[in-house]
């Protein structure tokens, strides 16, 4: 008599057999002592370690893990120092009131000029009025 | 065998004594292979055997196929208890569970210790896998989707897992 592997009886016990190899293992086991007495370990051993999974220890976290969350968080580091050089005033040498005025004089240049353009007939028709 | 069924038949405890003990294994292990948790298999085969014992006391159990008709039995008494377990969670609190543990005895405890020795010793792949089958109750399914592998590796990988734990077991 071909007896049934001890991992189709492990499977067996574990709910992993496909259900079209039920009724075959279950014809095989009822008439068959040593697969019976096989069963009965893989049945204790499955108590067992129903047991263990009750009150097993938590696994420690992963130390592969522990370094992703380091370099996670030295990126994020990297980035905010980043951001802060790239917001921070420019340096001493060229004075910021410089950059300021030259930003300020073109536009009020242009807009003296075009107040000047339209004030000169003003100017012009004040000074036919006069005698 | 037949003579043990034929004095179960007729009234005779110890026969039932022995049927029991040799049967029950194997009604506990096809309600697992059909996917039932331990605890509600153990419940519902000592269940069914009650219900056995019964009938044959009151006259009403005319033939003994073993383990055939404990099967069938435990798994009709396992799909109505589920069904009445739910109706009555849907109308109370579940009551506090009445489990048979092992580590009642010293030898239990031994043996759990060697387990929890065995487990730390593998790799972290599969310290997980056994965590997430045995501690957290995932499905073979559920764990392999968790781990990136597939059903049947996850299955292999068991196998071969509680053969390694037999096997520190075993005397010689």
């Amino acid at each position: 008599m071909t007896h049934l592997p001890p991992e189709r009886i492990a499977l067996y016990v574990m709910g992993g057999l496909p259900t079209s190899e039920l009724e075959r293992v279950e014809s095989h086991l009822a008439g068959c002592n040593q697969c019976q007495r096989a069963l009965q370990a893989e049945l204790a051993l499955e108590v067992d370690l129903q047991a263990w999974g009750e009150q097993a220890p938590p696994l420690p976290s992963s130390p592969i893990r522990s370094w992703a969350w380091v370099a996670a968080a030295l990126v994020l580091l990297g980035v905010g120092v980043a951001l802060l050089v790239q917001l921070s005033p420019a340096p001493a040498s060229t004075p910021p009131t410089a950059g300021l005025a030259e930003s300020l004089t073109l536009p009020s240049a242009g807009l003296t000029a075009g107040r000047d353009a339209r004030a000169t007939p003003c100017l012009e028709d004040c000074r036919i009025a006069r005698p | 065998m037949e003579d043990l069924v034929h004095k179960a038949l007729s009234g005779d405890d110890h026969a039932w004594q022995h049927l029991v003990e040799r049967h029950n294994p194997c009604v506990v292990a096809a309600l697992l292979a059909r996917g039932a948790r331990l605890e509600l298999a153990q419940e519902a085969a000592q269940e069914c055997w009650a219900l056995l014992w019964e009938r044959s006391r009151s006259g009403k159990l005319a033939r003994l196929e073993l383990p055939g008709l404990a099967i069938r039995q435990a798994q009709f008494l396992l799909r109505s208890g589920l069904r009445k377990s739910q109706r009555q969670a849907a109308l109370q609190p579940a009551p506090a569970r009445a489990v048979h543990h092992p580590t009642e005895s010293l030898e239990a405890r031994r043996r759990l210790a060697r387990i929890q020795a065995q487990v730390s010793g593998w790799a972290e792949r599969d310290q997980r896998l056994f965590h997430l089958v045995y501690a957290q109750g995932y499905s073979h399914q559920q764990a392999a989707e968790h781990l990136g592998l597939s059903t049947q590796r996850v299955r292999q990988r068991l196998c071969e897992l509680r053969r390694m734990i037999r096997e520190s077991g075993d005397p010689q």
